[in-house]
């Protein structure tokens, strides 16, 4: 009987040992970008079609949250006066090219590793906002919403582009954002004038508008130049 | 006009031109300064108040010949960016303050001081800044004041600031067209166009959307119908289906990029639906409308005319469990005699077993002892009856009277007889009618009382069918040897138990009765369950030759 037994037992292991090899190696991949396993099957062109797509998603999130907190908080008169308190977007280590043909003159690993940057850059600081815009006494339910939301949205989104970094760069990027750290500071502070603080939080809600868009842009272009680079650079 | 000559004099005269702030409104504010004393008479004052009116409006009209004034504030209207590579800003000019005023526009960028002026002031026409692509950057914030200057001043409007990002309007789309196709089935109209010139809509700097609008134009109606909007992503054609006949559609296109402001209405597109296409495809409507009506006439027509065998082709009827002569319609009729009447149909072979069978008492007679058997056969008659009776509870007239009138051998006739009862063996339960046979000569009749239904035949082949038979009659060959049982005398048959016993009353008077039951269900059961009325008969005769 112990002779049959163990020899079930053994049969059995074979049995399964196909089922260890799947494990180790995912066979099926599943089609996401926030996927951090190296998955062969998925198609790069795919995976930049997702990343777009989140990029516009979130682009139009933060106009929705910056219009909405405009109608909220903002004092009509000061509508077109955005930078006025001297407050500016937070710079970036290496300079973001400001125009087309500046563009189109970048390479595509520089355009990646911008876009990448700018992702890392607003991680703190929308976790910032979020905390700040709890404090406001009657913030609609839909911004407090939209933020989080956004927050959530870019974590996926620089998962994505670090995959893309992998597969169309070849390079292996860590995903800690050290170098932001430094920007926390202004942020700390907790200015007594409540206009001001409203200021500051409208400021940063449009600045992280624009960077959004940028964010878009670049990867359109990106897109544009992967899939026909004559027709892309033509104008 | 002779100086004022007054006793008190005019402290001061202020006049004041004060510029409001609603650009250049000017008010004349006199301020006059009161006269200690002035008391004069009405005509001295009416004169001297004119005097002085005369010499302010001198005053006045000098100084607004002969002064220049700074220019008032420009006012910058709008900035636009029509592809997101280049914009254009206009102004609106203040007064110019009587001298020429020239206009300039300075712009900062978001984190420099340094100030720019604008590269090209004509391309957009008056009162305009057009900067290109060498000059446009997207997501810095530009700083842009006009200053209006002339000879006595300089005028600043107020700063705006703008992103390029956040004024992206386009040109319309360019050389819309409309063509109607017509397809046997599906109609539509396709519209068509271009997009706005000199826009970069492929290389994905700029995702471009648009949207088509159709309205039908009457001419008749004083009141316009409203534009359909339709969204049409991306595509440079759109179809519209179904358009209505014989209407004039007007078209437009507009485009939006990115998630900026939505350009103009392009130029209308007309086009002209023709009306005969509704025409085939009324009439081919028509005649299948009318079709369809006679078609359905017609056979609601052939329906109620032939109502019951359509019906019957349509839907068989069920075979309902039928006893053939039993009619349904009598029953309900409800008279019984006709029921009856019409159970008794020929070959009606039915007749069920019932547990308390009648015992058929049949009796036959031969003719040629007539004579003797004549109070013979009354009681047998008789005695058939009381056995009957005695047998069940309903009355029966069951019995079978074969009487033979001529010396025929009993033996065949018995045989025959048999032969043919129990080829028509089956039993029936209820009353019967009785039928009696007569055989005259060489004929048996068999006479039905009641239907006088008679059945003819020849003796040999006696055709009963009797209503009222129980059972069969198997006449043993072998007894007839014996003394048949018409030859027994009658008289001494006292009683019949339980249908298959004859109590014989003892010719012999010291004997009495005798009752004759052990043995027959002895000879039953040597007979193997032969019918009673062998039983009986063996009884009889056993009994016939024992006595």
């Amino acid at each position: 009987m112990n002779r049959v037994k163990v020899l079930q037992a053994w049969l059995c292991c074979l049995s399964l040992w196909p089922c260890w090899l799947s494990h180790g190696v995912p066979l099926d991949c599943k089609d996401e970008v926030g996927s951090l396993s190296h998955c062969a099957s998925i198609s790069q062109e795919k995976l930049l079609d997702r990343v777009i797509q989140h990029a516009e998603l979130i682009y139009r999130v933060s106009e929705e949250s910056c219009t909405l907190f405009e109608e909220m908080f903002v004092p009509y008169p000061l509508h077109a006066l955005r930078n006025q308190g001297g407050n500016m977007c937070h710079t970036k280590p290496f300079p973001i090219p400001g125009s087309k043909s500046e563009i189109q003159q970048i390479s595509d690993k520089w355009l990646l590793h911008s876009v990448l940057m700018l992702v890392q850059s607003w991680m703190e600081p929308l976790i910032y906002l979020q905390t700040t815009l709890n404090r406001y006494d009657d913030a609609p339910d839909a911004l407090l919403n939209k933020t989080k939301w956004v927050s959530d949205k870019l974590l996926s989104l620089e998962q994505g582009v670090v995959v893309l970094i992998r597969k169309m760069l070849d390079e292996g990027i860590l995903t800690s954002p050290s170098i932001f750290e430094h920007t926390l500071n202004p942020y700390n502070e907790q200015s007594p004038e409540v206009l001001e603080s409203v200021l500051r939080d409208y400021n940063l809600l449009i600045c992280f508008k624009k960077d959004a868009h940028k964010m878009e842009t670049f990867l359109k272009l990106l897109k544009c130049r992967q899939s026909n680079k004559l027709s892309c650079l033509s104008y | 006009m002779p100086l004022l000559k007054t006793p008190c004099s005019f402290r001061a005269v202020y006049v004041q031109l004060e510029t409001q702030k609603d650009r250049g409104v000017n008010r004349v504010k006199l301020c006059v300064n009161s006269v200690t004393d002035w008391v004069a008479d009405t005509g001295k004052m009416w004169r001297d108040a004119e005097q002085a009116l005369t010499l302010m409006w001198l005053l006045s009209g000098i100084s607004y010949g002969m002064c220049h004034s700074p220019p008032g504030r420009p006012r910058l209207t709008t900035c636009r960016s029509p592809e997101k590579e280049t914009f254009t800003c206009w102004w609106e000019p203040g007064s110019t303050g009587g001298l020429p005023t020239s206009y300039h526009l300075y712009y900062r960028k978001e984190s420099s001081l340094e100030v720019f002026e604008c590269p090209d002031y004509h391309k957009a026409g008056n009162n305009s800044c057009y900067f290109d692509k060498r000059h446009t950057s997207i997501w810095i914030m530009y700083n842009i004041t006009v200053v209006a200057s002339n000879a006595l001043g300089k005028a600043y409007s107020e700063s705006v600031e703008i992103d390029v990002m956040d004024i992206v309007r386009p040109h319309p789309p360019e050389n819309v067209s409309v063509t109607f196709m017509q397809t046997t089935n599906s109609p539509y109209f396709l519209v068509r166009w271009r997009p706005p010139r000199n826009t970069d809509t492929r290389s994905g700097w700029v995702t471009i959307k648009y949207e088509v609008r159709t309205k039908i134009e009457m001419s008749r109606k004083e009141e316009d119908s409203n534009w359909e909007s339709y969204s049409a992503g991306k595509q440079l054609e759109f179809s519209i289906y179904s358009p209505q006949p014989g209407t004039n559609y007007a078209v437009q296109v507009r485009c939006k990029l990115d998630q900026g402001l939505w350009s103009e209405w392009s130029p209308s597109a007309f086009i002209q639906i023709p009306d005969n296409m509704s025409d085939t495809q009324n009439v081919v409507m028509i005649t299948a409308v009318t079709l369809t009506v006679v078609i359905f006439l017609l056979t609601a027509g052939v329906l109620t005319v032939k109502m019951k065998p359509v019906k019957h082709f349509l839907l068989p009827p069920v075979p309902e469990p039928k006893i053939s002569g039993l009619d349904t319609q009598l029953l309900k009729s409800g008279k019984s005699e006709e029921i009856f009447s019409a159970l008794i149909t020929p070959g009606y072979p039915q007749i069920a077993q019932s547990p308390d069978r009648q015992v058929e008492c049949l009796v036959i007679s031969d003719c040629d002892e007539e004579m003797d058997f004549d109070d013979k056969a009354h009681l047998e008659n008789q005695k058939i009856e009381n056995c009957l009776i005695d047998n069940a509870q309903k009355v029966s007239q069951n019995s079978i009277q074969i009487t033979l009138n001529n010396s025929q051998d009993l033996n065949t006739t018995l045989s025959t007889v048999s032969n043919q009862l129990s080829a028509t063996s089956s039993v029936l339960a209820e009353p019967q009618q009785l039928l009696h046979l007569y055989c005259n000569g060489s004929r048996v009749k068999a006479q039905d009382q009641n239907t006088q239904i008679s059945y003819e035949s020849e003796c040999e082949n006696v055709n009963i069918n009797p209503a009222g038979l129980t059972g069969y009659v198997e006449v043993d060959k072998e007894k007839q040897d014996q003394k048949p049982l018409v030859g027994e005398d009658y008289s001494m048959v006292s009683d019949i138990i339980s249908g298959n016993i004859l109590v014989l009353q003892d010719s012999i008077p010291a004997q009495g009765h005798k009752e004759v039951k052990c043995d027959k269900t002895s000879e039953a059961e040597e007979s193997g369950g032969v019918f009673e009325p062998l039983g009986y008969l063996e009884t009889l005769t056993t009994f016939s030759s024992g006595s």
